[in-house]
């Protein structure tokens, strides 16, 4: 029972470090990290009609 | 039917062997339609304790893991109008472009719908003369090739990118060196049947004269080409017409399945099975070892083995020729003695046949000489062929064959020899360069000619591909290639039609037309290539090809229909070389075990093995999806003490392989059939593990064929391998009631005969008494409805590909197939009844009846499925919250829920990507996780012509609209139209003497009328 005691921490410190936690996620992320994310980059494809295929009605 | 004989012929259908033997699992799979316990009611208490603590903890990561993810997104892009408009094209508006495409020896004329430049769907091309609008699963699904995210995007040496420039000038100073060292540049090929990529080659040549050309197919018709030549010494082998014979005999023949031009097979096959056009049906027998999709349409099916098969023919040849007389007068003496060692009675005893459908095969052989035909498998060796000839033309048959529109003999695959002779000239070190034109030879020759090892020793080693495989891999120069909707092309496989390819879609990563490369290589310089090349060259190959006044005219009415039709005159008849028989060779069947090696439905050689829609689809006799597998008779299983998903070692001299059986029944006992094109080493992500290599066991020197062999030994291992099988899935619910396919008529059949008779036969028995809980509905004007006849289904699923790719419908992956949540809107569901040894087989395609009182409607909280004023059930995706009701309580189980966002799910988001979603139809939307979705009818078609309608103000028709699946459909068995209109013919078949619906005495009134199938047996019984 003492050894659980002696492990618990203090309710002040634990709320301390929530409400630490909940300002740095406030202060990460206002960051834009978009501007600094490196994305996979996706294949560009263009989509070009071929200048010589020639269309018809279905 | 009649009562009496509604209850024999159906008293015992079954869809599996577990049902046939009323396994109790079956009845608790049927019980739990959603597999892997996801009905079960959550429990809280299953769920471990978590602290007050923890609980908070975790609370504020995932908050933080929240926050941090959403200041992050990646750019969606934004939708812009054109500033500058591309001429002929309209946003929002389809234009649809001629064109052909190449599968195996036959050339398919294709109709390409393209939106905002991009292609979406492949239908057939209406006006084209051979394939008449209509074209196979493969070539539905292989738009999802020109998308594939895993296709070379630039050329590579020794694995390293390049750029075309410096590749080309490295590979023409190596070709140089290797011709001015005399030494051979093999070129090596599939089957040309271009005459400008001939031309190509020759050019080619001009310019390296040590080059040499080789061709093979993994399989092919090369057995049926040569004993025609053989036999007739042609240049046109002809066709068959179909719809003139009366009795059809197929040995080991899949014509309608995957031999020669299917779909044209299938078209005038059941041409003769319309019950709108009379009762005048064709009767097909069956002779395989095999059950084959053209043997699961068999009136009559004998379970033969291929190595017996030439002793069969032969003494049919005695029967009708020695016992009966006929013919007599167009056989030589040599020829009668050789035929007169066969006894057919002997035979038919030998074999345990059946003597009385042995009797009847005969007898219509003979009666109906001039009107039937005999067909031998492409598996079969030649001389099997050659005695098949001589049966046909001592029958007669010879009159029904079609020279106009036969096959050009022009294009002859290599030998054995050349083959033979080229991998031991690699190993010698002679050859300077090997070039593979789209071909891959180290995965289907290797075993065969020791193909793998040979290329290691050659020096200068290039491949032509458009995505990396076998080859590819053991290459120092990898060149990627244009999909065939980026290319030109040109194709004369039959005789008096000349086909053009068009690009629809300037290439969307930089590779190039094949052969605009080997042309650039041919005229040595890099500097030599443009864009224009190949099209340049095949525009002047034209001008040989075709005759013309106006080339100009010539070139672009040929490009928009997309073939020339043309007058040329063809011998009409050709004479049998007696002599030809004469030097046959005999085949000795025998008790040992067999193996069968058979071509795949959907993907080829292994070319289409990437192809998600492709494997996906459930193979149309096991149901079996992303597998191959060893497929065993059920005597043969207990024999070798093995069950479904039990893995077997098959040895054949010194080769092994290990693969999942399943107990097919109609197998012949003691053969074992595995199909090819599994299994590829080296593939994208999509094909990966699916399936096994059964290549190696491809010999010349097999005991029947390359693709027939005697197994050394067989036995069954210490291993399971779990194959997905749709065949027990979406089971309509018997828990209740026993025979329920009995009592509740979901498959009614009869014979042609009995309809003759009496033509309402069908509505004899006891009509239910209807009981509705909603009030009746009326339809003022159009109302939407579908008939399928069952008689001109074959099961062949065509239907199931065109309906994927119109309907954005997704791939989902093995294990979800497992799982029974595969998308497709549409099954075909496989009735069995007879025995596990010899079943008579249904197909029944079933999708979303439409019902006018839709018990899924009733039970939607939210009303996202509901009802149109046109009679459709419709879905409303967005509105849709996934509680699933509807599909509880869909009687036909037709609804399918999308249990993940599986473009997203499947393969590491394989399919979530630039390249893939360009494939999409935008006309219809894209759904995602936790939402219900079902056939629409192809509403999106529907309100295209609604449209048109009212642009041209006039009133839409039933017959302005197709869906998907009926155009695909080869044989015209689905019809679709307005069933208020009396005079359409959609109403026409719901009034016929053999309409009837599926689970009509639940009186949800569905707006699908299935035509009940007639078999054309001699008598009730059979």
């Amino acid at each position: 029972m003492a050894d659980q005691l002696n492990k618990n921490i203090g309710r002040r410190k634990f709320f301390s470090r929530i409400g630490m936690g909940t300002a740095a996620i406030g202060f990460f992320s206002s960051i834009p990290v978009k501007l600094f994310a490196k994305v996979k980059k996706e294949q560009n494809v263009k989509v070009l009609i071929h200048p010589s295929a020639v269309k018809r009605t279905k | 039917m009649s009562n009496s004989n509604s209850d024999k012929k159906n008293s015992n259908i079954w869809k599996s062997l577990k049902e046939y033997y009323n396994d109790p699992e079956i009845f608790k799979a049927k019980a739990n339609e959603f597999n892997e316990g996801v009905t079960d009611d959550f429990d809280p208490s299953e769920l471990k304790g978590l602290s007050r603590r923890r609980f908070l903890a975790v609370l504020t990561a995932s908050a933080a893991v929240t926050a941090t993810a959403c200041s992050d997104y990646r750019e969606k892009g934004e939708i812009i109008p054109y500033n500058k408009r591309p001429e002929g094209l309209l946003p929002g508006r389809p234009n649809y472009y001629a064109s052909s495409m190449q599968l195996g020896s036959d050339s398919y004329g294709i109709l390409i719908k393209t939106r905002e430049g991009r292609p979406i769907k492949i239908e057939g091309n209406p006006d084209h003369p051979i394939n008449k609008g209509k074209i196979n699963d493969v070539i539905h699904a292989s738009i999802l090739n020109l998308y594939d995210p895993e296709r070379l995007s630039n050329p590579l040496i020794n694995k390293r990118k390049s750029d075309w420039i410096s590749t080309d000038e490295e590979i023409i100073s190596k070709l140089k060196t290797a011709s001015d060292a005399g030494k051979e540049i093999a070129v090596v090929t599939n089957r040309v049947i271009s005459p400008t990529v001939k031309k190509v080659f020759d050019n080619f040549k001009r310019t390296y004269s040590s080059a040499k050309f080789y061709s093979y197919e993994l399989f092919g018709n090369e057995n049926k080409r040569a004993a025609w030549k053989k036999s007739y010494n042609t240049l046109i082998m002809p066709s068959v017409k179909l719809d003139k014979a009366n009795i059809i005999l197929s040995l080991d023949s899949d014509f309608l399945g995957r031999e020669g031009n299917t779909v044209e097979n299938t078209r005038l096959f059941t041409d003769r099975r319309d019950v709108m056009k009379g009762n005048d049906f064709n009767r097909l027998y069956v002779a395989e070892g095999a059950l084959s999709l053209t043997g699961s349409n068999a009136d009559y099916r004998l379970r033969i083995r291929p190595d017996a098969q030439f002793e069969f023919v032969m003494s049919l040849l005695n029967e009708i020729v020695i016992t009966k007389g006929i013919g007599n007068s167009k056989i030589n003496n040599e020829s009668k003695t050789l035929i007169s060692k066969y006894s057919l009675n002997d035979f038919v005893k030998n074999k345990g046949l059946d003597s009385l459908k042995v009797n009847y095969l005969v007898n219509d052989l003979i009666q109906h000489q001039g009107k039937a035909i005999v067909i031998a498998g492409d598996t079969l060796p030649v001389d099997l062929h050659i005695a098949v000839n001589l049966l046909n033309e001592i029958l007669s048959n010879t009159e029904i064959y079609d020279f106009e529109k036969g096959y050009n003999l022009n294009s002859d695959l290599s030998t054995e020899e050349d083959l033979n002779q080229l991998t031991e000239n690699m190993t010698a070190g002679k050859i300077g360069a090997v070039i593979h034109f789209d071909t891959d030879p180290v995965y289907h020759l290797s075993s065969l000619y020791n193909y793998a090892s040979a290329l290691e020793k050659v020096e200068t080693k290039i491949t032509l591909t458009e995505s990396e495989n076998d080859t590819s891999a053991a290459c120092n120069y990898v060149l990627p290639i244009n999909h065939v909707l980026e290319s030109w092309g040109d194709y004369k496989d039959r005789a008096g039609v000349y086909c053009l390819q068009q690009p629809v879609i300037a290439p969307l990563f930089d590779t190039r037309q094949a052969e605009a490369v080997i042309l650039t290589w041919s005229f040595g310089s890099s500097k030599s290539y443009s864009e224009e090349m190949y099209h340049k060259f095949l525009m002047e190959s034209f001008k040989d090809e075709v005759s013309y006044t106006d080339f100009n005219d010539a070139w672009y009415s040929a490009l928009h229909d997309g073939f020339v039709v043309q007058n040329v005159s063809i011998e009409k008849s050709a004479v049998f070389n007696l002599s030809s028989i004469e030097g046959i060779i005999e085949i000795k069947s025998n008790d040992s075990y067999l193996l069968h090696l058979q071509p795949s439905y959907f993907i080829g050689d292994g070319k289409y093995a990437n192809n998600g829609w492709l494997q996906e689809i459930p193979h149309p006799v096991s149901k079996v999806a992303w597998d191959n597998y060893a497929a065993v008779s059920p005597s043969t299983a207990k024999e070798l003490n093995v069950k479904n998903d039990d893995v077997i070692e098959i040895t054949v001299d010194n080769k092994s392989v290990k693969l999942p059986v399943i107990v097919q029944p109609g197998t012949a006992d003691k053969l074992i059939a595995v199909e090819l094109g599994y299994g590829r080493n080296i593939i994208g992500d999509a094909g990966k593990g699916a399936g096994v290599n059964v290549c190696v066991f491809i010999s010349n020197n097999n005991f029947v064929s390359q693709w027939i062999t005697g197994i050394t030994s067989v036995a069954k291992i210490d291993e399971v391998y779990k194959l997905a099988s749709t065949q027990e899935h979406h089971a309509l619910d018997d828990m209740s009631v026993k025979d329920f396919h009995r009592i509740r008529n979901i498959i009614q059949e009869g014979t042609v005969g009995e309809y003759i008779k009496h033509p309402g036969f069908l509505h004899d028995h006891a009509k239910h008494e209807l009981f509705s809980i909603s009030k009746e509905v009326k339809y003022n004007g159009l109302k939407w409805a579908m008939a399928i006849d069952l008689n001109k289904c074959i099961g062949c699923t065509a239907c199931i590909t065109s309906c994927n790719v119109e309907n954005n419908i997704p791939v989902v992956g093995k294990d979800q197939v497992a799982r029974g949540r595969e998308m497709q809107w549409i099954r075909i569901d496989r009735y069995y009844s007879g025995t596990p040894d010899e079943p008579v087989v249904s197909n029944q395609p079933m999708l979303c009846q439409h019902c006018d009182n839709a018990p899924c409607e009733n039970v939607c909280p939210v009303n996202a499925t509901n009802h149109s004023p046109d009679g459709l059930n419709q879905m409303a995706y967005n509105r849709c919250v996934g509680t699933r009701y509807c599909a509880n309580n869909c009687p036909y189980k037709v609804r399918r829920f999308n249990f993940y966002n599986f473009r997203d799910n499947f393969a590491d988001a394989y399919y979530q990507n630039n390249v893939t979603d360009l494939v999409h139809n935008p006309e219809v939307t894209v759904r995602s996780r936790g939402v219900m979705e079902k056939c629409t009818f192809c509403v999106q078609r529907i309100m295209e012509a609604r449209s048109e309608a009212i642009k041209e103000n006039k009133q839409l028709k039933g017959d302005d609209v197709q869906t998907a699946c009926q155009v695909a459909c080869p044989s015209n068995a689905i019809v679709f139209g307005d069933s208020s209109d009396k005079e359409s013919e959609v109403s026409k078949y719901r009034d016929h003497d053999l309409a009837y619906h599926v689970l009509e005495e639940l009186n949800v009134r569905p707006n699908v009328t299935y035509i009940a199938k007639l078999r054309n047996t001699h008598s009730e019984e059979v």
